[in-house]
């Protein structure tokens, strides 16, 4: 009897070890991934300022406590101590966060001029939508002395990894932080890209296209700052689109320049115009689809209709694409099939409230940005010079810097406030704390 | 095991009523606290998980490890205070109470509260913590908790260039 009891009590003892499904969200992997890359494991930390009672917490007790913080109070955590700024910088504490129910959604719009301009404009997309953008800092000037050699930022393309969002230009990447407005720069790609694809999975940022002489793909690490080739595309894609979805790195749409043989540099608009080609990260693989599904050989899909992929993001496991057609435009949500097999199914949703004929002449630019697996947040812009002129009225919707957002479960466009002027060209990207 | 043992008084008169089942908590340093078992279990999961695993309370007694004496002291009085309030406003209270004249104590009873799985408390209590923080700056915050700025020199130059380039 004793020793059933004794052995009933050991098997409690263990109880505290034993992962309660709340605390599990915070799992390891990720704490531990923030640490091994400072090299910093938090008893070391914790003996630098054993003085403090709170360092005596573990990892999972401080984040809890620092996740309910209101969001006010966030901005100056991060430059507390080396410990916060790492836990505050980890997935675990959005996921926390979101846990407790406590993660707000922000859009930002980043302008950036060549002369080093920065504008910025936040608007909360939090049910219900805010009625204008409030200037999230003002206009600042980077001291472009920083970055070395020649860049450029117009079409530069913008990738959210927790707080920050960076701003990936041709020969210059930014981070931007979306807590203290602070700009720092960061190492630029290896091959300069301009119009090319870009997203975020997993804390990583990949982009792909806009260069003539490469076809690699290039991951890059935030944490070490720094930027690796992870593969080759099947296809050199120029004017691209990037989505993410279901750890999937989509590039959609482009033209198709170089490679080939022979015929390097020739522009044919009609080769990958509707496609989209398929980057699992987890398996480093491309995604084939089936044979003849595409118009392109080995693409994953492409857009029926025969559409041009003017404007992509991914949220769950859908890719949710933009499409231009002579004088219309599409809007397809796109599911891949959970074989490995490739595939998956098109379906075709209300259009966004935007004639193509509102850019005839000119472009439709189109920034997209998921807002969690609600909404899907499109900038419209037309490039400078057309779009205005005799057609005025025409079309519902002036265009420039419009924003439309797009209810998932509802199926519905509702329009947004407008950007304010001064963000011309702006992209957008949602943050979420 | 040890043959003298404190009575706390969880709950009302738990000691005059015979029918009130009673366990025992036994702190890291051996001092023994009976409580009430509805008050316990109503606090926490652990102990309410272990009771219906042992199949019954009758002389169970649960060592707590990784709690002292003095917090699990605490640790009771504040159950206690939640146990007679239907609101949260009471307990919220003495747990800042707790945080302003003891922040060492406040965040070992944090730490046990969450030990033995109390959840609702250790909720309450890392939200008092963290609304401390509002309106506090870097500089406060660090005060508060007694923490050491170990950014390098030149982490910190970095962090004050980029903040007030932008704030510029």
């Amino acid at each position: 009897m004793a020793d059933a009891c004794n052995s009933r009590s050991l098997s409690w003892l263990v109880k505290p070890c034993r992962p309660d499904p709340r605390r599990e969200i915070i799992a390891h992997p990720s704490l531990e991934t923030v640490h091994h890359h400072h090299n910093l494991r938090p008893s070391a930390v914790a003996s630098a300022s054993a003085a403090a009672p709170i360092m005596s917490l573990p990892d999972d007790l401080l984040l809890e406590c620092l996740s309910r913080v209101p969001p006010s109070s966030l901005p100056a955590l991060p430059l507390v101590c080396r410990r916060f700024s790492l836990l505050l910088d980890s997935p675990a504490f959005l996921r926390l966060r979101r846990a407790h129910g406590r993660l707000r959604r922000t859009l930002h719009a980043l302008a950036l001029s060549d002369l080093g301009l920065l504008s910025s404009a936040s608007l909360p997309v939090d049910a219900p939508l805010a009625s204008a953008w409030a200037p999230s800092y003002a206009s600042t000037v980077l001291p472009l002395e920083a970055l070395d050699g020649s860049f450029s930022f117009s079409h530069a393309r913008v990738a959210a990894v927790g707080r920050s969002i960076y701003i990936i230009g041709r020969g210059a990447t930014l981070r931007y932080d979306t807590w203290t407005g602070a700009v720092a720069p960061r190492a630029p790609t290896i091959f300069p890209r301009k119009k090319f694809a870009a997203a975020a999975i997993g804390g990583k940022i990949y982009v792909a296209g806009g260069v003539a002489r490469t076809s690699a793909v290039e991951e890059y690490d935030p944490t070490a700052d720094a930027w690796r080739v992870v593969a080759e595309a099947p296809r050199q894609r120029y004017g691209c689109v990037g989505a993410v979805a279901g750890g999937v790195f989509y590039i959609a749409g482009g033209l198709r320049v170089g490679g080939g043989g022979g015929e390097g540099g020739r522009l044919d608009a009609h080769v990958c115009a509707g496609s989209m080609d398929a980057y699992n990260v987890e398996a480093g693989a491309w995604v084939r689809g089936r044979p003849g599904a595409g118009t392109v050989a080995g693409a994953a899909a492409a857009v029926p209709g025969g559409g041009c992929v003017v404007g992509a993001c991914g949220t769950g496991v859908h890719v949710y694409v933009v499409a231009s057609h002579a004088v219309e435009l599409s809007f397809w949500r796109w599911e891949a099939r959970a074989r490995r097999s490739g595939g998956g199914e098109w379906a075709r949703l209300e259009p966004p409230p935007i004639s193509a004929r509102a850019g005839l002449g000119g472009a439709l630019r189109f920034s997209c940005a998921a807002v969690g697996e609600e909404k899907v947040v499109a900038l419209v812009h037309v490039s400078v010079g057309c779009g205005g002129g005799g057609r005025r009225g025409s079309d519902a919707v002036a265009v420039e810097g419009a924003v439309l957002v797009y209810d998932i479960k509802g199926g519905e466009w509702t329009r947004g406030p407008d950007l304010p002027p001064r963000l011309r060209r702006a992209a957008v990207a949602c943050v979420e704390f | 095991m040890s043959t003298e043992s404190k009575e706390i008084l969880v709950g009302e008169s738990s000691q005059a009523k015979p029918e009130k089942k009673t366990i025992v908590l036994m702190a890291s340093d051996g001092d023994e606290f009976v409580v009430d078992v509805d008050d316990i279990t109503n606090q926490s999961e652990m102990i309410r998980n272990l009771i219906s695993d042992m199949g019954g309370t009758d002389g169970l007694q649960v060592p707590l490890l990784n709690v002292t004496a003095p917090v699990l002291a605490k640790l009771l009085e504040l159950f206690n205070v939640s146990n007679k309030n239907d609101d949260d406003e009471e307990v919220t209270q003495k747990v800042k109470e707790l945080m302003e004249a003891e922040l060492n104590m406040m965040i070992d009873v944090l730490g046990a509260a969450n030990y033995i799985e109390a959840t609702s408390f250790f909720d309450l209590s890392c939200k008092v913590l963290a609304d401390k923080f509002k309106g506090m700056s870097v500089e406060e915050v660090r005060e508060f908790l007694n923490i050491e700025c170990d950014f390098t020199e030149e982490e910190l130059q970095q962090i004050h260039a980029e903040n007030a380039w932008a704030f510029d």
